[in-house]
């Protein structure tokens, strides 16, 4: 084949030894505090107890063909999710290009190099998300079925695959590299929202009673969907007595439509396809966009600013916070936590009983959007928390050099766009629902709310240390004091929460509580933006 | 004639090592001062003290006759300064951020605005002023770089390395501005490895190793007191004279 084996082994030694020290996207980042990231064994161990949870439907699913239905659904998704939001950024690195390709080793070494690499990071996925199902079907179904069970993730892997090549197609096709690498950052965010929802609010929502009885059978429309075909190989080997029209075509699709899959992928899709992909890095050096207008920000800027420097930092952050593909990776989730939070209050806590129509038709005669306003805060306490950091910190120096009296005033206008952009426009989502579900008369408690939220966000800020904007990294460990104090800030802000929950029964108090409240946010604002050089903590690490 | 710039017995020390070891300085008003020496031999340290990026000091600083420790912000607008490394918010575009910087030295929207354009247009990137940087090179970041150190018109111009990634036109160009401004009545504080330039482009240089100083004065003087060229000199100087013998010696790793 030409390919050179030595060469061959250190180039996969090598790969493996990078990804391994590579933050993965379910972990988000580097484990807080250390240079390295989530080990690799501990990555496995989080799929395998994955893996578990998914297994559990095999044993929910008591009629034929649904567990094995849901369970490869849940595993096919996993996988197209994860090869998008982790591997991509592995895919579209060229930069072993520029030590190999100088490099005497020729192109059957590289490519079967890349292959391996590939294969290897999938088979590691798949093996630890598919153990737990293939320990239960070896148990329950006997050793053929989990031979045969084999097989049927064989088929699942690479119907994943070919789903993801056919995605990166799609998005190839239509976006610039940029808008590319936004794809994939969102599909980042998409994926820690599903995982978080899925564990907070699955077990909930699920009546495992009915489930046993759910025959998914019926449904027409699954029939069109490759986990059923998978599922009605299995259906074929283990449950003769299952009958449908429908399960010798699906049983022999689950078989051919991988080989049909491996030949697209081999034949269409890999020819031009990986150069494409790392083509995406090196053309972003070559093709120059057009940065939209930010007269929106300026006009913004002299409402809410006062003085330039202010100005300058209110715009800049309005500016970068758009821009930073991290900062975005690191906020959006907090967005549908705080709906997550929500939803799971809703259905746990109250109105024991009571099915979920019911209780969805007392929620307006409830006090919950208290509960909600305050869940915003969490939003707040994310964006401030990210708006210090950046891969480009090292870019802060600039607030050294320049003449700035009060580094509050840029600490201070970075805040009020944060507030602006992200939790006021989200706060006034949250307003919009509220007022739609309880009516308009909650509007003195939404303001009341705002202003609190927005006074421990303060107070947290200015009892920890006060970092620029975007002057730390994002590894950096994020400073213990200030979590603590955050998290103290969170408890208040709930306990204020409560207090307001019992007062809202009179309405004119809790309007003269909201002017209070307001009359405090200004004030402090204004001691925010006087922070001196002294107050200020600069990171020391390079 | 008094010094725009008085550095007396400058100490810098981080932990146990002793980075500056009494430095002392009086640069004049106008002059273009080549700032060289080997790596580690302080010059940055220097630079990071004069224009605030290092406050723990100890000795005194004088900029126009003002104290930094009294009135750092008083010299902060005097001095402009390029750093060697394009660290840069690159997802902003030359103008935003050219217009962040302007702002932050309190300059008038519409002056920073007019500056601006004209200093990309000198550098020729007139046409990618509203382009994102992250699709620059280094060089055209650089270019920005030296815009935003020189857009508030300072009095004081600290370069590091300004040079660095800038093609062969670039580098006429900024040899161009470096004697302009000079003759203009600016001082120029320029720290470079490139002998050459440093050699042609200042009015005196001085060399740092070992957080002393172990040279200053013209090229001339310098000559006639070290040698031929200023590589030369420098090579003497912080005792690198012996090069010659160390690439001998990395050629016989060759030989087994």
């Amino acid at each position: 084949m030409g390919v050179n084996p030595v060469q061959l082994r250190t180039l996969l030694h090598t790969k493996l030894l990078i990804d391994k020290r590579r933050p993965r996207a379910i972990s988000n980042r580097k484990k807080e505090g250390t240079s390295a990231p989530i080990s690799p064994i501990w990555q496995s161990i989080l799929y395998v107890f994955m893996g578990g949870l998914y297994a559990l439907t095999l044993t929910v699913f008591k009629m034929p063909l649904s567990g094995h239905f849901v369970y490869f659904t849940m595993l096919m998704v996993t996988l197209v999710l994860l090869l998008i939001s982790d591997f991509t950024t592995v895919l579209i690195d060229v930069r072993d290009n520029y030590i190999v390709l100088p490099r005497p080793v020729n192109d059957q070494t590289v490519s079967l190099a890349r292959i391996l690499h590939i294969v290897i990071y999938i088979l590691n996925i798949v093996l630890a998300l598919g153990l737990a199902g293939l320990v239960y079907t070896f148990v329950a179904d006997g050793p053929i079925a989990g031979c045969m069970f084999v097989l049927e993730i064989f088929c699942a892997t690479i119907l994943s695959v070919l789903f993801v090549n056919l995605i990166y197609l799609v998005v190839l096709k239509l976006t610039t590299p940029r808008q590319f690498k936004d794809f994939i950052a969102y599909f980042q965010v998409i994926f820690s929202v599903l995982i978080f929802a899925c564990y907070y609010l699955l077990p909930r929502l699920i009546d495992m009673s009915l489930l046993a009885k759910a025959d998914l059978s019926n449904y027409r429309v699954i029939w069109f969907l490759p986990a059923t075909w998978i599922a009605a190989l299995h259906e074929i080997l283990v449950n003769p007595l299952f009958k449908s029209s429908f399960l010798w075509p699906a049983a022999v699709l689950a078989v051919v439509s991988p080989l049909l899959s491996l030949w697209l992928i081999v034949k269409v899709f890999a020819p031009g396809f990986n150069q494409k992909l790392s083509g995406i890095s090196s053309s972003e050096a070559h093709r120059p966009e057009q940065a939209p207008n930010s007269t929106f920000s300026a006009r913004l800027a002299a409402i809410f600013t006062s003085g330039k420097t202010e100005n300058a930092a209110f715009r800049m952050a309005w500016t970068l916070s758009s821009r930073l593909r991290e900062f975005k990776v690191q906020t959006y989730p907090s967005f549908a936590y705080v709906i997550v939070y929500f939803v799971y209050f809703f259905l746990t806590v109250g109105n024991k009983g009571l099915s979920l129509r019911e209780k969805f038709e007392h929620l307006g005669e409830s006090k919950s959007y208290i509960i909600l306003i305050y869940l915003t805060g969490f939003v707040l306490t994310n964006v401030c928390l990210n708006m210090v950091r950046s891969e480009k910190y090292k870019s802060a120096w600039v607030y050294f050099v320049a003449p700035v009296a009060f580094p509050g005033q840029i600490i201070s206008g970075t805040y009020k766009a944060v507030v602006l952009k992200f939790f006021s426009s989200f706060f006034l989502f949250i307003s919009i629902v509220s007022m739609y579900v309880w009516g308009p008369l909650v509007i003195n408690d939404l303001l009341f709310g705002y202003f609190n939220v927005l006074i421990f966000n303060l107070i947290a800020n200015l009892f920890t240390s006060n970092q620029l904007p975007f002057s730390f990294p994002t590894a950096a460990a994020k400073s213990s004091k200030r979590w603590f104090v955050s998290l103290i800030m969170l408890f208040l802000q709930f306990a204020i929460g409560g207090l307001h929950y019992f007062l809202c029964r009179w309405e004119m108090v809790i309007w003269g509580l909201a002017l209070l409240s307001a009359f405090a946010f200004f004030f402090m604002i204004r001691r925010y933006g006087r922070q001196q050089w002294s107050e200020i903590s600069v990171y020391e690490g390079d | 004639m008094n010094s725009i710039i008085s550095i007396k017995n400058l100490e810098k020390d981080y932990g146990s090592k002793q980075v500056l070891k009494g430095i002392n300085l009086e640069i004049e008003p106008g002059k273009v001062i080549g700032y060289i020496g080997p790596n580690g031999a302080g010059k940055s340290t220097t630079v990071k003290i004069l224009t605030g990026l290092i406050s723990d000091f100890k000795g005194q600083v004088h900029v126009k006759g003002i104290d930094l420790r009294e009135d750092p912000l008083a010299i902060k607008r005097l001095i402009g300064y390029v750093p060697e490394n394009a660290e840069l918010y690159d997802v902003l575009t030359p103008m935003e951020y050219l217009s962040f910087i302007g702002q932050l030295y309190e300059m008038e929207d519409q002056l920073i605005h007019d500056r601006a354009e004209n200093m990309l247009k000198y550098f020729g990137l007139l046409e990618n002023k509203d382009q994102r940087m992250d699709t620059f090179s280094k060089g055209m970041k650089q270019k920005v770089l030296l815009s935003s150190g020189l857009i508030h018109n300072p009095e004081i111009i600290i370069l590091d390395e300004p040079l660095s990634g800038l093609d062969a036109n670039a580098v006429i160009l900024v040899k161009e501005i470096i004697s302009l401004l000079s003759r203009q009545g600016k001082t120029i504080f320029y720290c470079s490895h490139m002998m050459d330039v440093v050699e042609k482009v200042s009015d005196r240089i001085i060399l740092i190793n070992g957080g002393s100083i172990v040279a200053d004065g013209t090229f001339s003087e310098l000559q006639q007191n070290h040698g031929e060229s200023l590589e030369k000199i420098f090579a003497k100087l912080t005792e690198t004279e012996q090069s010659g013998s160390h690439a001998a010696d990395f050629m016989h790793l060759f030989d087994q």
